[in-house]
């Protein structure tokens, strides 16, 4: 089973997904009442993006390369809609989210190896 | 710019005959010239990949109806690229019995 | 919109999405139902016949198995085994009966020869819809069908039932008459041969068993008794109906789709073109504020599995590119496709074995069973293929389960392991060449919408991805019925049109889903032993859209939404209770013993029911809400929008909705 791939793909991309959030203007300030500066909302932006790459990695690797690509596109799609709702109906729980996937990030890159 | 139509209705039916008519014989033109024009060291492959462009060919001229300013235009964006498809399955044609 | 006067490309590409989207809306959104459930058609196909619930997969009788195909099928020229796995726990025998000899075709089987089949299996099912669909082959294969339709069913379902590799081969290789080694190559077979005979392909799944070609039987793996489950249309019923609709000529039914595809196809580009800000946008839901609301909703379901939606679009139209497109066959090979099929064989299947003549007995497969087991020790055995079995030059394949396979440039990378059938002396074949680029890219995309690798992650993501393109359509019909929902207020009138919009929508969306529920509860309802059961089944299936239908046509455009979406809800929900108490696996059983398929069925359909119920309750106490207009200048920035497809973003709420959104106004960016 690619159950470790599986839960480190989706963590990661939930993870940036996240941080890409907080760095739009509009999500940020929904978020913060104040939007951070332009270049802390552009690092976050960078981060977001790295980990949602990084997540291709682990999913090819499980997956083979067309595969892995569907699947990584997959989990984009779920970890983005989550975060929409979440936006929509929760936003005060983005940060804990967010914590929660780099964790489990963090955990099931342990965990993968 | 272009003068108003008296018949406004008829310009959106004309491009919708060109879209579903039209497209389809240039799409149909076009996936002949590619599958014998293209070159490929596994024949089959001409096959596959004309027929994966001309899905895309048909998309990109329904849109370019729909988009041209005048129906003319929408016209002639179907008529110059059959034509160049055309002349090419001619040119192309002799290797046609070959299978 | 006037198409005679000027006018912004975004204008003209959002009537565009509008129409193409529209016109057909209903009928995209049954498509995408439709094959979504297919993405589970065997697990379908599995809780449809209960009789199998409960079958011992702890260990496998092997002797019992082959004891089996010995009595019934003993002229077979392929005996398969599939064995039990995680998406099937039963023990799938089937084999192939040469024409002529004691098969059980029913009144139309066309004449075949089983060596010359291969040659001529092309120009029987001529690429271009020619050949199967119009020629004889197509006409006995109607006649079949209409003759003992329940067979049909039958026949195609004792196995549908089963794994994944029995599903290829059935679709797939059903067009390959060549079976010689096909069983194991399924995939290859069926990917190399898709681009030129997709629709045959589909046909011949049902056509090859559909005819008394092949005949499977189900045992319980660990005793080897005979299960008989009932006879039912399964998940191919909605399988089929995803890509050539039912009741008419079959490439009548796949022009249809293939049109309504390509209608797709333009619908979701041009839809692209018309989104302002993807990407500012991305995580926007705004809910409770009327039109803006479905159209973030619209949005956000088609950006968000984009890829999804633009993959398994252009993936559907490859599939009936070779009837769609016939003159790029015609280009390349003039009058000759048969060459083409040559070509392709050759390469994705190798050289196929041919019988000696001589009589052998087969050797003791046990040893070479576990041989299998032993090399496999993650992935274990999927199924065995025993080609001439009798004969000197038999053929023993075991082959890795496509469960948790992946495809390498195109083809599965399960493993298989060749025995000489007669002395039990492992083979070697020589290694086939890989694909080229561009049939690995066919191959791909095509893999991809079939679901061909089977490991339960990315199937699972192709299913949520298919629910979400539902989602899509579904939103996208609603938003043009609510975008006029003021104008009609304000007139007091509703125009036909928009009436016409509204049945469409109602009877489309919530009155598909009470359908197909309604199916699921015949095939627990209609007795297990009625002759012709498989067609009540769909039947049932027909009358509850169509009751749906005058259901909307009566009622007003809300209660009518109300009613069928709770109707849906309770149908749905219910189901895995109509499970438990008609002899299937109970749910919390199913889960205690790991039956994961029959748990999955069972949970998605209460979570769906409950989903509905949700739906219809929100209809139900929705209230038009109070709205006021902005002044004109912020309708200014948007003077491509006169279409009234972003309309929404002109109204502003009266109230913000939680604290948190306050900041969240949709001028803000603009």
């Amino acid at each position: 089973m690619n159950l470790g791939a599986d839960l480190l793909v989706f963590t990661l991309v939930l993870a940036g997904f996240a941080a890409m959030c907080t760095s739009m203007d509009r999500h940020a300030k929904q978020l913060f009442r104040q939007s951070p500066p332009p270049t802390v909302r552009r690092l976050r932006a960078l981060a977001g993006a790295v980990a949602l790459l990084l997540a291709l990695a682990p999913a090819i690797d499980a997956y083979g390369l067309s595969v892995g690509i569907a699947v990584w596109f997959g989990f984009l799609a779920i970890a983005s809609t989550l975060l929409c709702l979440l936006l929509a109906y929760r936003p005060q729980a983005l940060q804990l989210v967010f914590s929660i996937a780099a964790t489990g990030a963090l955990f099931a890159a342990l965990l993968d190896g | 710019m272009l003068s108003v139509d008296p018949y406004p209705g008829a310009n959106v039916v004309l491009r919708v005959l060109m879209a579903v008519f039209g497209s389809y014989g240039l799409t149909l033109l076009a996936a002949a010239a590619l599958a014998v024009g293209v070159p490929f060291a596994f024949k089959p492959d001409a096959v596959s990949f004309a027929v994966m462009l001309a899905f895309l060919i048909y998309l990109l001229s329904v849109l370019w109806v729909f988009a041209a300013a005048t129906l003319l235009r929408a016209a002639l964006g179907l008529v110059l690229p059959a034509a160049v498809f055309g002349l090419w399955l001619f040119a192309a044609a002799p290797s046609r019995g070959m299978s | 919109m006037r198409f005679d006067q000027p006018r912004g490309l975004r204008q003209s590409m959002s009537w565009l999405h509008t129409w193409s989207g529209l016109v057909l809306g209903w009928f995209l959104f049954a498509i995408f139902v439709t094959g979504t459930l297919s993405f589970f058609r065997n697990e379908i196909t599995f809780w449809m016949q209960p009789e199998l619930h409960r079958a011992d997969k702890s260990r496998v009788d092997l002797d019992r198995a082959l004891q089996v195909l010995a009595r019934e099928a003993p002229h077979a020229t392929q005996w398969s085994m599939t064995f039990p796995s995680s998406r099937n726990p039963t023990l799938g025998l089937s084999w192939q009966i040469p024409a002529g000899g004691e098969s059980r075709a029913t009144a139309g089987e066309a004449p075949r020869e089983g060596g010359r089949d291969r040659a001529n299996a092309p120009r029987e099912r001529k690429p271009a819809g020619e050949g199967a669909e119009n020629g004889a082959g197509a006409r006995a294969e109607r006649g079949g069908e209409r003759g003992n339709p329940a067979f049909r069913e039958s026949a195609k379902n004792l196995p549908g039932a089963h794994g994944e590799d029995l599903r290829q081969r059935a679709d797939g290789q059903a067009a390959d008459s060549a079976r010689g080694s096909a069983v194991s190559r399924a995939a290859q077979a069926e990917s190399a041969q898709q681009q030129q005979i997709a629709q045959a392909a589909h046909s011949q799944a049902q056509g090859g068993s559909g005819h008394g070609r092949d005949a499977r039987v189900v045992l319980d793996p660990a005793t080897g008794e005979r299960l008989q489950g009932r006879t039912t249309a399964g998940g191919n019923f909605l399988y089929r109906f995803h890509f050539e609709l039912y009741g008419m000529d079959r490439l009548w039914g796949r022009w249809i789709i293939g049109i309504a595809t390509m209608f797709m196809f333009i619908a979701l580009i041009s839809g692209v073109i018309v989104h302002r800000n993807i990407f500012k946008d991305f995580f926007t839901f705004r809910p409770a504020r009327g039109k803006r609301s479905w159209i973030d909703a619209h949005a956000a379901t088609s950006v968000l599995s984009l890829p999804f939606h633009i993959v398994i679009t252009f993936s559907g139209l490859l599939l009936f590119g070779p009837m769609m497109i016939p003159t790029a066959m015609q280009g390349a090979y003039g009058d000759n496709p048969t060459a083409y099929m040559q070509a392709m064989r050759a390469r994705n299947l190798g050289q196929t074995s041919s019988p000696s003549g001589e009589r052998a007995p087969l050797t003791d497969l046990k040893p070479l069973y576990d041989a299998a087991r032993l090399a496999w020790p993650e992935r274990g055995v999927g199924s065995l293929t025993i080609t001439h079995p009798g004969d000197r030059g038999a053929i023993v394949e075991f082959r890795q389960p496509m469960m948790g396979g992946s495809l390498a440039a195109g083809r599965s990378t399960a493993q298989t392991l060749k025995f000489d059938g007669a002395t039990g002396e492992r083979l070697d074949p020589a290694p086939l060449a890989p694909p080229t680029l561009v049939q690995s890219i066919s191959n791909v995309l095509i893999m991809l919408h079939r679901g061909f690798f089977a490991s339960p992650v990315p199937r699972w993501l192709l299913f949520l991805a298919g629910v979400g393109g539902s989602l899509m359509i579904a939103t996208g019909m609603v938003m043009w019925r609510v975008a006029r929902q003021k104008k009609q207020e304000k007139t007091g009138r509703t125009p036909f049109g928009h009436r016409l919009v509204e049945i469409s929508n109602v009877a489309g969306i919530a009155g598909l889903l009470v359908a197909t529920a309604a199916y699921f509860w015949a095939n627990r309802l209609i007795p297990a032993d009625l002759p012709g059961r498989a067609d009540w089944e769909i039947r049932v299936f027909f009358i509850a859209w169509a009751a749906m239908l005058v259901h909307a046509l009566l009622r007003r455009h809300k209660a009518a939404w109300v009613e069928q979406l709770a109707c849906a809800g309770f149908l749905t929900a219910a189901l895995p209770f109509v499970n438990a108490f008609t002899g299937g696996l109970p749910l919390p059983a199913s889960i205690a013993l790991g039956q994961g398929l029959l748990a999955g069925f069972d949970l998605c359909a209460l979570f769906m029911g409950i989903g509905f119920f949700y739906a219809a309750w929100k209809v139900c106490r929705h209230v038009p809400r109070v709205r006021r207009e902005v002044p004109e200048a912020s309708a200014a920035d948007h003077p491509a929008d006169a279409d009234g497809l972003e309309d929404g973003l002109r109204v502003l709420p009266v109230e913000p909705l939680a604290p948190a959104a306050t900041h969240l106004q949709p001028e803000a960016n603009a």
